[in-house]
C-alpha cells in the first residue's frame, strides 16, 4: 500500500499538474496557484472517498489542506479518530 | 421544478452559432498610444446578457448541463464577476434554479446581475476561497438530500479551453495574418482560461503571434503557473516539457495594473477607460479591460512593446458593469 503523501502528491499531481517535479510538502497550494477554488471541493471529495473519512465545513481550512504535508497530517488525524 | 421542463428549457437554447465578434480598427487610439497599428475585438457585442468573451463557453458549457441532468447550478464568483451574470442570465432562461456565492456584499453588482436574472445570492463579504467553498459544499449537500440535483459550474473547464481556442481561428478568419506585421493579442486575465486558451488557438491558428496577458487581481508568477496548470489539464502534456514550453513562449504577463487587488479602482485604469470612450467610443470597466488598457498604454510609454506590431485588444466584455463605476465620476480630464 502507497504511502498517505504519495496517494496525496499522485492525486495533486494528476489533477493539478503544475509540475513534473515533486510539489515541496510545506508549499501554499492556493496562494501558489496549484489548486483553484473549486479545486478545493475536488479535493476535499477525493479525500473522503479515498480514505473513508467525513470531512466537515469547519474542517475545510487552510490549517488542513493548504500544503501536501497538512492534507496529509489532516487524514492521519481524521483517521486515527475513527474516520469522523 | 421538473426535470422535463428543464431539460426542455436547455434543449431550446443553442449558443453553437454566435456571429463572430467584429475586429474594429482603432487608429485614433493606436494614435494616442503611439503604435502603428490597433483593432479592437469585440467580444463585448456577443448578444447574452450583456456580451463577454466567457458567452464563448455556453455552447459547451450547455452541452455539459443537458448530460448532467442538473436541476440547479452552483457557482461563485467575484463583485464584477461576468461568469456570474451570465450564468445566472443562462439559468433563467433555461429555466434552472442557480446560486451564486459571491465573496462580496449584496450590493455588489455581480450580485446585483444574479438576483436580477433570478438567482440566489450567498453574499459572503469576508470570505476566503476556503470558507467559500466550505459554504458551496455544505449548500450541495442540501440539496442532494433535498432530492436535487446540482452542479457547480467552475470558472474554467477544458470544454472553456477550447472555446477560447477557437476564438483565435475566428480572429485569423477576419484576416489578422494578412497583415505584414506582427500580432501582439492583449487581454486582461483574472482566471487565466482565456489566456490558456488564447495559447492553444495561437499554437492552432496563429503560431507567429504573441500573447500579453495583463493581470487583474494576480502576481504574475501565480497567474502564469494557473495558465501553466490549464494548459496541462487540458492537454495532458508534460507542465515542464516541450509541448507546453511552446506554448508559455508566446506569452507575456504583467501585472503592473493590479493596484489594490481584484475590483480596486486604480487612476491608470479609470484614465485608461475614459481614453478608450473618448477616442473610439468603446465602453470599458475598471475590473479587467480598464485595467488591461491601462497597462498597455503604461508598456507603450515606457517603450516596452514593439510599436510596429499590430496591436488587437482583446475586449473581454464587462461593459454592464460600467453604469457602477460611473457613480463614482471618472478623471475629468
Amino acid at each position: 500500500m502507497e504511502s498517505i503523501e504519495a496517494r496525496v502528491r499522485t492525486f495533486v499531481r494528476e489533477n493539478f499538474p503544475v509540475s513534473s517535479s515533486d510539489v515541496p510538502s510545506d508549499q501554499s497550494l492556493l496562494e501558489s496557484g496549484i489548486i483553484d477554488s473549486i479545486g478545493v471541493l475536488t479535493l476535499v471529495t477525493w479525500i473522503e472517498q479515498e480514505f473513508e473519512i467525513v470531512v466537515a465545513d469547519e474542517d475545510v481550512v487552510p490549517e488542513n489542506l493548504d500544503s501536501i504535508e497538512r492534507i496529509v497530517r489532516f487524514i492521519e488525524r481524521k483517521a486515527a479518530a475513527g474516520g469522523a | 421544478m421538473t426535470g422535463v421542463a428543464v431539460d426542455a428549457g436547455l434543449a431550446a437554447l443553442d449558443f453553437g452559432c454566435v456571429p463572430p465578434s467584429p475586429l474594429q480598427p482603432a487608429p485614433r487610439l493606436a494614435a494616442s498610444l503611439g503604435v502603428a497599428e490597433l483593432c479592437v475585438k469585440r467580444d463585448d457585442l456577443i448578444g447574452f446578457a450583456g456580451g463577454g468573451t466567457k458567452c464563448r463557453k455556453l455552447a459547451g458549457l450547455l452541452q455539459r448541463l443537458r448530460a448532467s441532468g442538473a436541476d440547479t447550478f452552483l457557482l461563485s464568483g467575484g463583485a464584477m464577476s461576468n461568469q456570474v451574470r451570465i450564468i445566472a442570465a443562462l439559468a433563467a432562461v433555461s429555466g434552472h434554479a442557480c446560486e451564486v456565492f459571491i465573496d462580496a456584499t449584496e450590493a455588489a453588482p455581480a450580485a446585483r446581475f444574479g438576483r436580477f436574472f433570478g438567482a440566489r445570492i450567498h453574499a459572503l463579504p469576508d470570505a476566503t476561497h476556503w470558507t467559500l467553498n466550505a459554504a458551496i459544499r455544505g449548500r450541495l449537500r442540501e440539496l442532494t438530500a433535498a432530492g436535487q440535483r446540482a452542479v457547480v459550474i467552475p470558472a474554467a473547464s477544458h470544454e472553456d479551453l477550447a472555446a477560447y481556442a477557437q476564438a483565435i481561428g475566428e480572429l485569423v478568419a477576419q484576416g489578422v495574418p494578412a497583415s505584414p506585421r506582427r500580432t501582439l493579442i492583449v487581454t486582461a486575465a483574472g482566471s487565466g482560461a482565456t489566456s490558456a486558451g488564447f495559447l492553444l488557438g495561437l499554437e492552432r491558428h496563429l503560431t507567429t503571434a504573441r500573447l500579453l496577458s495583463i493581470s487583474a487581481d494576480r502576481r504574475s508568477g501565480e497567474l502564469r503557473t494557473i495558465i501553466t496548470r490549464l494548459l496541462a489539464s487540458a492537454t495532458g502534456a508534460d507542465p515542464e516539457g516541450d509541448d507546453i514550453g511552446r506554448l508559455l513562449a508566446r506569452l507575456d504577463v504583467d501585472d503592473r495594473a493590479i493596484g489594490g487587488g481584484y475590483g480596486a479602482r486604480t487612476e491608470d485604469a479609470d484614465a485608461a477607460i475614459a481614453l478608450a470612450a473618448r477616442s473610439e467610443g468603446l465602453l470599458m470597466e475598471p475590473v479587467y479591460t480598464g485595467k488591461a488598457l491601462a497597462a498597455l498604454c503604461a508598456m507603450s510609454r515606457e517603450g516596452s512593446i514593439d510599436r510596429d506590431d499590430r496591436i488587437v485588444f482583446w475586449h473581454t466584455g464587462g461593459v454592464p458593469y460600467l453604469a457602477s463605476a460611473l457613480a463614482q465620476p471618472l478623471p475629468p480630464d
